[in-house]
């Protein structure tokens, strides 16, 4: 398994080489001079230059890519257009935010489809099956930045529970970093515990219907080994899957989410870049990305090997 | 076995978690000025003076992009705690001596020769002198480094050294704008030119600790600052926090000591709250202004372009964009200016009717139809733009608002791709010569908005602007921006609207902060009452 | 909150077993079992419903959404503004129902396009197989790695703001879902007897994939259109909440939302109304579109 891993991993080497390529070409079809834009209003025609020749923009499409990927290999991903500061840093200090928004939310979605999924499944057409196809329905058609605002509405405006917006620094001040935490949390976990609790309850309905589930409870197992052994073991896969291209989704920095509560995570970051026309913080950003779902993409692989014992990787 | 293979997405789990938890390491902040909270009652300001020591948090809003003095991007409202100039603005409009402790214009105008204080250090150890002088004017006067600054010093040759503390800067030509070019000369060391961007080093009371971008800056005091006494502070720390209503939050919270940025709309409810002090720079530099391109029809009609001015009803405006809290104005200059033209103060009243007649007049008696491009995608030029659009609809002219990010905005602007916008401008100077040569709506060179050489009253209007820029009599200069700024309100085509203003929030402990009229922040003064 | 064009999984693996007979008989079938099913018949008429008030806004709304009433800002729902008043003292309920022709409009117009654009490349991607269909499957992959706002945002960078572009931009957004499933019912329906039958008798491929394997994709497709305008309205609403929508004044939901969020102490209502009309069209629409995929399951049907 660890061969395959490797093997993966070798494999994502030339992809992101690809991408990378594609990536830089699509930046540069975006209409807008950086270095119009950074220079401003103000500015004279050698102060435009200067600019320019410092982005290194005067120089050939070709060449400036080249000039990229001999510095990326060094590590080296660029400066940003805006304040000059080494790009893989900028990205790298607002990784930890959307980490830990990304995996609060999974947390949370994961605590309320659960047992809301599995019980779905268990008990079709009761109340619970109900619950959860009004939850599903609700949360598809409640867009996220309106829960978001609701939210503020009820716990900061009303209770004044929670802070509306921002993230305190964690080592200065640990209890109002976690309060700040829950709101973001909540919008993006609420909304994937839906999916997921969906796809559960599919995918065990699926499962339950299998010739190896009425084997084993032929066999006289018990309901529960039943359904933790066989059940939902297969059932997850699928899930997985789902979980798998969310959280890649997550990683990538719930944009609204992180508009709304001032989380300075990757996503405002990008939609930042993508305004300022800041091609080097942009082309690295996406990269970052493409990465993010590639690694994500082969842990939900590997993971499949935990479930299903059919699936070996040499 | 299978318990083993179990663990491992479990423990790559809880990596995870461990590392998103460690954000970046922010050094311990000693003596972070304690969260109020509600007293009892409001107590007058304790004057037992100054007491030295303590720390203090602000945002400006946004990260800084560079510290280079000579640039004016993000904050460039903070370079007073670091950097100083030979001279600065006094509270009375006027210049004060500084770094300078004297200075004299020659008769003719083309030099101002200063005379240094002895004794100042920059941080790193070393005396201020004359030479530092001759090499900042050097410096700004390099056009490749394309320096903001470069723009106040365009009729500067040179600076000669006359001993090691009478530094000589001469001009081409009469520039009355002189001082104001002087008082952001800010003198940094040669030898810290290259890395000034991030590693800033001047003479100002605190010193760069540590720069975290995205997170945080923190300035220490400056131990052999030259002014005694100052600054009483022992550390400022300065977090980026872009979005304003989080701003309030940590304000209010005590996180922060004081805040620059305060939307408008929360300008009341803050200036409720107990513990915080609201204020804000005073009019007088820059305004909102709503500006036609006379090349575009029909702005290139004067009648359309007076029309135009007769459907601005600034009391609306103001309350229905600005909440009430702005000051409108008709007049680029403001009443504090001494070149304030009082008697064109009813120039335009806001008429409807005069307005239709107007268009009538010029050919477009049901009106006509056009795209007014925005300063930002949202924010307070959005807003006036849409009180000024349907006051338009009543005369038959039908507006289409054009919202346009910043990024996006600039080169359209630059490049003279509108027919009118939504516009804040005016350059901040002392002297009056400043909004004909800096703002970009009134100045005859470089201009977005179609004034070329071929208008027919250009020449006069250049003629008044150059003469009252090179000539030393206040008086004749005063009445020549009247009839420049006549020139300018009867051809119409910028329309000022409210003066643009910092407003700016703080706790009430902190004490003895000074804004300037340029909006710059001086620390030199504060301390903490608590 | 997905915006993201998505299909329950199994809606794909329903289609591929449908029987292949006359459109006539499995239409009315598929519309009586519609009718019979709940959430369906309550998605269908509240889509109709506020369909309706759509079409008739300009006539109904009791004010002029554009119009300022200087004295009245942030007044909160009363007999005269029923849902209140924004800060330039426009009527909201006004606004909301001048809206839904937003909503409406992008929504239906950039599925139109997608389905169009989706469904041609599908088809030729399944049935001529080759390097078409693997160069444009990876491609509509690769796009389909990137969260769906993220990618509109890019395609409005390139091509400028401005109604139509926002259009546009959702239409290309949701063209890889509808090529994908077409080309997955091509695929299928490829190899069933009667298409090698209609090949050996010697009918064009334009006629095969025309006449024969598209009437039979077209099930899949309407409950993929159904919830693909639904993901659209919430990709317009978002974008507009984020200032690339079509610009104000219009009275787009999302931006009424954005400015709306800056003044909740003032104004909650502002906060909350336009959402809900939202929540209110896209849930008609989905509950629509799962009533129409139950109907048409093949599964559900008493057929032979």
């Amino acid at each position: 398994m660890g061969k395959y891993a490797l093997r993966r991993l070798a494999q994502m080497a030339p992809a992101l080489f690809l991408v990378s390529v594609a990536v830089f070409m699509i930046i540069h079809l975006i209409p807008g001079d950086p270095a119009k834009i950074i220079a401003g209003p103000n500015a004279t025609d050698e102060q435009l230059a200067a600019l320019t020749r410092q982005f290194g923009l005067d120089r050939p499409l070709w060449e400036q890519y080249v000039t990229w990927l001999g510095n990326a290999l060094t590590g080296n991903l660029g400066h940003s257009f805006i304040n000059n500061y080494p790009v893989n840093q900028m990205i790298a200090l607002r990784v930890p935010a959307t980490l830990e928004l990304a995996l609060a939310a999974t947390f949370i979605a994961v605590i309320i489809a659960f047992p809301l999924g599995i019980l779905a499944a268990l008990r079709p057409g009761s109340l619970v099956d109900l619950l959860s196809t009004l939850f599903a329905a609700l949360s598809f058609a409640v867009p996220g930045f309106w829960l978001a605002i609701l939210l503020i509405l009820f716990f900061s405006l009303r209770l004044q529970w929670l802070p509306p917006s921002g993230r305190p620094d964690f080592a200065d001040q640990p209890v109002e970093h976690v309060k700040a935490l829950i709101m973001p949390a909540l919008t993006l976990g609420i909304a994937l515990a839906a999916k997921l609790a969906r796809y559960l309850r599919s995918a065990m309905l699926d499962v339950l219907d299998r010739d190896y589930v009425r084997t084993a409870r032929a066999k006289g197992l018990q309901e529960r080994a039943v359904i933790v052994r066989h059940v939902l073991r297969n059932a997850l896969i699928p899930v997985i899957t789902v979980l798998g291209l969310q959280t890649g989704d997550l990683l990538s920095g719930a944009i609204i989410v992180e508009s709304v509560f001032a989380w300075p995570g990757v996503g405002r970051l990008t939609v930042q870049a993508i305004g300022w026309r800041d091609y080097a913080l942009l082309q690295a950003d996406v990269l970052y990305i493409v990465l993010a779902f590639m690694v994500i993409n082969l842990l939900t692989d590997l993971t499949y090997g935990f479930f299903d014992p059919r699936i070996r990787y040499q | 076995m299978a318990v083993k293979k179990w663990l491992y997405p479990l423990i790559v789990l809880a990596l995870a978690l461990a590392v998103a938890a460690c954000a970046p390491a922010a050094p311990p902040s000693a003596g972070e000025a304690p969260s109020t909270g509600q007293a009892a009652a409001p107590e007058p300001a304790a004057p037992t003076g100054p007491q030295p020591g303590g720390t203090l948090t602000l945002s400006l809003g946004n990260d800084f992009v560079t510290f280079d003095p000579y640039f004016d991007e993000e904050n460039a409202n903070f370079k007073a705690p670091i950097f100083e100039a030979p001279i600065r603005i006094s509270d009375d409009g006027g210049f004060e001596p500084w770094l300078a402790e004297s200075w004299e214009m020659s008769d003719d105008g083309l030099t101002i020769t200063l005379h240094l204080r002895q004794g100042i250090k920059f941080h790193n150890g070393r005396e201020l002198t004359a030479d530092d002088v001759v090499w900042a004017v050097e410096r700004v006067l390099d056009k490749d480094k394309g320096y903001h600054l470069s723009d106040r010093f365009t009729t500067a040759t040179g600076a000669t050294k006359i001993d090691d503390y009478t530094v000589a800067i001469n001009y081409s030509k009469v520039a009355n704008s002189a001082l104001d070019g002087i008082a952001r000369l800010y003198i940094l060391p040669k030898e810290a030119d290259e890395t000034v961007a991030t590693q800033p080093i001047g003479t100002g009371p605190f010193m760069l600790e540590e720069w975290v971008p995205g997170d945080h800056l923190t300035l220490v005091k400056f131990p052999d600052y030259w002014r005694e006494g100052e600054p009483y502070l022992d550390k400022v720390i300065v977090k980026p926090i872009p979005d304003p209503q989080s701003r309030m939050v940590n304000l209010l919270a005590g996180s922060i000591d004081g805040l620059w940025g305060v939307p408008l709309a929360d300008k009341a409810m803050l200036e409720q709250v107990e513990d915080v002090v609201v204020d804000e720079s005073p009019p007088g530099f820059s305004f909102y202004a709503f500006i036609m391109n006379i090349q575009e029809k029909p702005f290139d009609n004067q009648l359309v372009r007076q029309a135009m001015n007769y459907a601005v009803d600034r009391d609306k405006i103001n309350q229905l964009a600005f909440h009430g809290q702005a000051n409108m104005t008709m007049l680029p200059y403001a009443p504090t200016s001494w070149a304030y033209p009082a008697d064109l103060e009813g120039f335009y009243t806001f008429d409807l009717d005069k307005a239709k007649a107007l268009l009538a007049e010029a050919g477009y008696p049901d009106g006509f139809q056009t795209q007014m491009l925005i300063r930002g995608a949202a924010g307070p030029y959005l807003d006036m733009a849409q009180v000024y659009q349907q006051d338009l609809a009543q005369i038959g002219v039908e507006m289409e608002l054009l919202p346009t990010e910043i990024p996006q905005y600039f080169p359209k602007l630059i490049g003279s791709e509108f027919a009118i916008v939504s516009h804040g401008t005016g350059e901040a100077t002392v002297d009056p010569s400043g909004l004909f040569e800096g703002a970009a709506c009134c100045r005859p060179f470089r201009n977005f908005f179609g004034i070329t050489e071929d208008t027919t009253w250009f020449p006069e209007y250049k003629a008044l602007i150059d003469k009252a820029s090179t000539s030393l009599d206040q008086e004749e200069r005063k009445a020549l921006y009247h009839d420049a700024v006549k020139i300018l309100l009867e051809q119409g085509w910028t329309i000022p609207v409210a003066w643009r203003q910092q407003v700016y929030a703080l706790k009430s402990h902190v004490q003895g902060l000074r804004t300037d009229l340029d909006g710059q922040i001086w620390l030199n003064g504060v301390w903490l009452s608590q | 909150m997905s915006t993201e064009p998505s299909t329950e999984p199994s809606a794909e693996s329903r289609s591929l077993h449908q029987p292949s007979h006359e459109g006539e008989s499995l239409t009315r079938l598929a519309l009586q079992a519609l009718l019979r099913h709940r959430s369906g018949m309550i998605g269908l008429i509240v889509t109709l419903a506020l369909l309706l008030l759509a079409i008739l806004a300009p006539a109904i709304a009791p004010y002029d959404p554009l119009e300022m009433h200087a004295p009245d800002r942030f007044q909160p729902p009363s007999r005269t503004y029923l849902m209140g008043t924004d800060e330039f003292g426009r009527d909201i309920f006004s606004r909301i129902l001048i809206g839904s022709r937003i909503s409406f409009s992008v929504g239906l117009v950039s599925i139109a396009i997608a389905t169009i654009l989706g469904v041609l490349v599908g088809l030729a991607a399944g049935y001529f197989g080759g390097w078409f269909d693997t160069v444009t499957m990876r491609f509509f992959d690769a796009l389909l790695a990137f969260p769906a706002i993220l990618l509109a945002i890019v395609i409005l960078a390139i091509l400028g703001p401005g109604s139509f572009t926002v259009i546009l931009a959702v239409a290309i957004v949701n063209v890889p879902a509808f090529a994908r499933l077409t080309r997955a019912n091509v695929l299928a329906e490829k190899e069933r007897e009667y298409i090698e039958a209609t090949r050996a008798v010697g009918a064009s491929a334009s006629r095969i994939i025309f006449r024969h394997i598209l009437p039979n994709v077209s099930s899949t497709l309407l409950v993929q259109i159904t919830v693909s305008v639904a993901s659209a309205v919430l990709l317009e609403a978002a974008l507009s909440f984020l200032g690339l929508g079509t610009p104000p004044p219009a009275p787009s939901w999302g931006s009424m939302l954005s400015v709306g969020r800056g003044y909740l102490p003032l104004a909650p209502w502002y906060g909350i109304y336009p959402g809900l009309a939202i929540t209110l069209l896209v849930m008609g629409l989905y509950l629509l579109g799962d009533g129409l995929r139950d109907a048409l399951d093949p599964r559900r049907q008493k057929l032979v």
